[in-house]
C-alpha cells in the first residue's frame, strides 16, 4: 500500500512495521484495534491468498476486493491510520526513520520534541 | 482537618484554591491525575492527541452515552464508540489543553428567558446574578490569569470596567489583514479574539513562543493561561496549601445536611482514604461532578448529595454549533505568506450574536491544527473510497504545502432540555466499582437551526474572501470538551441545586464551581466565565466564612 515513489518513501523505509510493533506493545494501544489488525491479516492471507511476492497489480486487486467486505474495509482503514502514524510521529516511536516522513512531506515538527514516549514525565 | 477541600484542579477549582490559600485558609486540592509542569510537555501528537495518556484509559473508566436512535434510547459505552468525554486529568485539568479563545458572555445571556420568546422543549432559565455582578471578575481573570487582546468595536460589545486588556494582542498571521478587509467590504466588524495566552512574560511565565502546536497540547513556556500555570504554580509552596495528586474522588459522606468527609482512592498506594474539611468545593468538570454527587447517597440524601430536589445532573449543556471549513491557496494570497506557521489569526465575528429577535452566536476564525497524522488521515478517503500509495501521498503533500484549511468555528446556545442529563446506572461501573456517568444527549432542533443560519453567513464571508471547497458541518453531536450545566444555580431550591453563590441549597458546606452551575451557556466557549465565577465564589467564601 505504501511503495517507494519518486518523491516519497516506502513503508519499509519509514519503518511502519517497527513502529507498529513498538506502539502495539504499550498499554495505551487500543486492544480492539490490535485484535482487528491480527484477524484482518489472517483473513487476507488465508481467504484472499495474499502473498508478498505477488505483482503490484495482483496485490492491489486483492486489497480492493478485501475492501468490499466489512472487516476488510475496517482493517484497511486501521492499517492506513497506523501507517500514517508511523510516517509522521516522532522517530522515538521507531517509525519515521531519520525523519524521512517529515522531510519528504516538508513538515516541520513542533518544539519541544518528545524525549520520552507516550507522554511520560521526565524524571 | 482542612478548612477547605477542593475536588479537581482545573479552571473552576483553581481560583478558589488560589484565593483562599492567599487569604490564609488551610486548603487541600485532590486531583486524580499527575502533576505535569512546563518541562514535562512536548509537541508529541501520539501522546497528546492519539492515545489516552492525560485522560483515563476508556477500558478502565468510561461513560455510557444514551442517544435516540430508531425510536428508542440506545446506550453505548465510550470504550466502544471511542467518544471520549474526558478532557485532561492532570493538575490544571483541561485548561492545560485548551486553545484559549476567550469571550465574555453578553449581559442578555444572564436573562435569556426574559429577553427572548420561550422556546418549546427548552428549559431556559435566567441566571440569579447579573452581568454587572460578574464583570469585576471577568476583569480579574484578564489580569490575574492573563488574557491578551485589544478591545474591538462590534454592535453588542459587553460593558467593560477597564479600557483594554492588560496584555497586548499576540502576533498575527498576514491573513488577518485580508480577513479585516473582506469584513469591512461586507459591513462586518472583525473582532480581535481575546486569548488566554500571554503576549509578554509575567513572573515565572514566559510569553508565547508561537510553537504552532497550541490547542490539545500542554504549553512549554507557561504562556497559556492554564489553571496550573496561572494559579496553582504560584501557591504550590505555601505552607497552608496541599496538593494531592493521583487522588481519585469517589464520593462524599454526609451527616444530615453537611458533608463530613470525602472518600478518594490513592491511586499510587491503591488505598481508599478520606479527608475531612470544614468546607468542600466540587469542581471535577460538569459530567464528573454530577456523577460524584449522584454516587454520594446517604440516609438524608437517598438520591445523592444535594439531590433531594432531584435536579442534580439535569439540564446538562454543551456548546452548539459546528464548523465551516474552507481552503485558502495562492489565489487568495502569496503562498509564502500563507505558509507562515505559528502566528495566530485571532479574528472572531460577533456581529451575529443577536439576529433580529433571536439569539445567534459567534464565529472564531482559525487555521486547522497543524497535527500531521490527523491532517493526513483527513484526506485518506475520496468519494468513500480509501486511498493509498502515490494517490494518497500526493494529496497529503498538497494539503501540507499548497494550501491551508481555514475554519470558521461556530458557537451558539445548546438549549437545556429534559433529554440532556447525567445519571448513574448501578449496572455500569468503572474499575473502582463506582457507577459511571450515563450521559443522555439530545440536541434541540433549534440548536441546528441557529447553527445553520450562522454557518450560511460564514459561507458568504468565506466566498468573499476567495476561499475554495467550502463545507459546513452543523451537527446535533456535542463537542466533548465544552460541557457545562447539570448542577444549576438559581434562587428557587425546587428548580436548582445551588444558590446564587454556588453553595448547595440543601447542604451547609458544599460549593460547586466548575461549569456545572451554568443554567445556560451563552454562545461562546465557557472557560472565561468558569474562571470568573470561581473568583466570585472565592470572594463570597472569604467574606462569609472564617475558621
Amino acid at each position: 500500500m505504501f511503495p517507494k515513489t519518486k518523491s516519497f518513501p516506502s513503508a519499509k523505509e519509514f519503518k511502519a512495521i517497527e513502529y507498529l510493533k513498538f506502539v502495539a506493545s504499550d498499554d495505551s494501544f487500543d486492544k480492539e484495534d490490535l485484535k482487528l489488525l491480527k484477524r484482518g491479516a489472517f483473513i487476507l492471507k488465508e481467504k484472499f491468498s495474499y502473498k508478498f511476492d505477488l505483482s503490484f497489480d495482483e496485490k492491489e486487486k486483492i486489497l480492493r476486493s478485501f475492501e468490499k467486505s466489512d472487516i476488510g474495509a475496517k482493517w484497511l482503514e486501521r492499517v492506513l491510520n497506523y501507517t500514517l502514524e508511523a510516517l509522521f510521529s516522532d522517530p522515538i516511536y521507531h517509525g519515521n526513520e531519520n525523519e524521512i516522513g517529515w522531510k519528504s512531506f516538508r513538515f516541520t515538527p513542533g518544539i519541544p520534541r518528545p524525549k520520552i514516549c507516550f507522554g511520560k514525565k521526565y524524571v | 482537618m482542612y478548612d477547605v477541600c477542593i475536588v479537581g484542579s482545573g479552571a473552576g477549582a483553581s481560583p478558589i484554591a488560589y484565593e483562599l490559600t492567599k487569604a490564609g485558609f488551610k486548603v487541600v486540592v485532590l486531583e486524580k491525575g499527575d502533576f505535569y509542569k512546563e518541562e514535562d510537555f512536548s509537541k508529541d501528537e501520539i501522546a497528546y492527541c492519539r492515545r489516552s495518556i492525560v485522560t483515563p484509559n476508556l477500558y478502565k473508566e468510561y461513560h455510557l452515552v444514551e442517544e435516540f436512535e430508531d425510536g428508542k434510547w440506545k446506550k453505548t459505552p465510550t470504550f466502544k464508540s471511542k467518544w471520549d468525554f474526558f478532557n485532561g486529568n492532570i493538575v490544571g485539568g483541561a485548561s492545560n489543553f485548551m486553545s484559549g479563545y476567550f469571550h465574555r458572555l453578553h449581559p442578555k445571556d444572564f436573562r435569556l428567558l426574559s429577553e427572548f420568546k420561550a422556546i418549546k422543549g427548552a428549559n431556559i432559565a435566567n441566571w440569579p446574578i447579573t452581568y454587572q455582578e460578574l464583570e469585576p471578575y471577568y476583569e480579574k481573570v484578564e489580569r490575574v490569569v492573563g488574557i491578551s487582546g485589544e478591545v474591538s468595536y462590534y454592535p453588542f460589545l459587553e460593558p467593560r470596567s477597564t479600557k483594554n486588556f492588560p496584555y497586548p494582542p499576540l502576533k498575527e498571521h498576514p491573513i488577518a489583514s485580508f480577513i479585516d478587509k473582506t469584513c469591512k467590504k461586507m459591513g462586518i466588524n472583525p473582532v480581535k479574539t481575546p486569548r488566554a495566552i500571554l503576549s509578554k512574560p509575567n513572573g515565572k511565565r514566559n510569553s508565547c513562543y508561537y510553537s504552532n502546536f497550541c490547542g490539545s497540547y500542554g504549553c512549554s513556556s507557561g504562556a497559556k493561561s492554564s489553571a496550573r500555570a496561572a494559579l496553582l504554580q504560584k501557591i504550590i509552596n505555601k505552607k497552608n496549601f496541599t496538593l494531592k495528586i493521583f487522588s481519585h474522588v469517589t464520593k462524599f459522606t454526609a451527616k444530615k445536611d453537611y458533608v463530613k468527609e470525602v472518600e478518594y482512592i490513592d491511586l499510587k498506594a491503591k488505598k481508599v482514604k478520606t479527608i475531612r474539611a470544614k468546607l468542600f468545593v466540587l469542581a471535577a468538570g460538569a459530567i464528573e461532578s454530577s456523577r460524584i454527587l449522584l454516587n454520594s447517597k446517604s440516609g438524608y440524601f437517598p438520591n445523592g448529595l444535594a439531590n433531594n430536589s432531584k435536579n442534580v445532573g439535569k439540564n446538562l449543556i454543551f456548546s452548539a454549533g459546528g464548523v465551516v471549513t474552507a481552503e485558502i491557496d495562492e489565489d487568495v494570497m502569496d503562498l509564502r505568506d500563507l505558509m507562515i506557521k505559528g502566528l495566530f489569526i485571532n479574528r472572531s465575528i460577533k456581529d451575529w450574536y443577536f439576529i433580529e429577535d433571536k439569539k445567534g452566536g459567534i464565529c472564531d476564525i482559525l487555521f486547522e491544527h497543524e497535527n500531521p497524522i490527523l491532517r493526513a488521515n483527513r484526506v485518506k478517503y475520496q468519494n468513500e473510497k480509501l486511498l493509498w500509495g502515490e494517490e494518497l501521498y500526493k494529496k497529503i503533500y498538497e494539503r501540507f504545502n499548497k494550501k491551508r484549511v481555514l475554519n470558521c468555528e461556530i458557537f451558539n446556545d445548546w438549549l437545556p432540555n429534559d433529554n440532556c442529563f447525567v445519571s448513574v446506572d448501578p449496572n455500569y461501573k468503572d474499575i473502582y466499582q463506582m457507577p459511571v456517568a450515563k450521559i443522555r444527549i439530545f440536541s434541540h432542533k433549534h440548536n441546528q437551526k441557529i447553527g445553520n443560519i450562522l454557518a450560511d453567513k460564514c459561507i458568504f464571508f468565506l466566498k468573499e474572501l476567495g476561499a475554495k471547497n467550502i463545507e459546513k458541518f452543523i451537527t446535533p453531536y456535542p463537542p466533548t470538551n465544552l460541557q457545562a450545566g447539570g448542577i444549576r444555580f438559581g434562587n428557587d431550591p425546587k428548580k436548582s441545586v445551588l444558590d446564587k453563590n454556588c453553595k448547595a441549597h440543601e447542604v451547609k458546606n458544599l460549593f460547586v464551581t466548575d461549569g456545572s452551575f451554568m443554567p445556560t451557556g451563552g454562545s461562546v466557549p465557557f472557560t472565561w466565565t468558569i474562571y470568573a465565577n470561581s473568583f466570585r465564589v472565592a470572594d463570597f467564601i472569604k467574606k462569609e466564612f472564617s475558621f
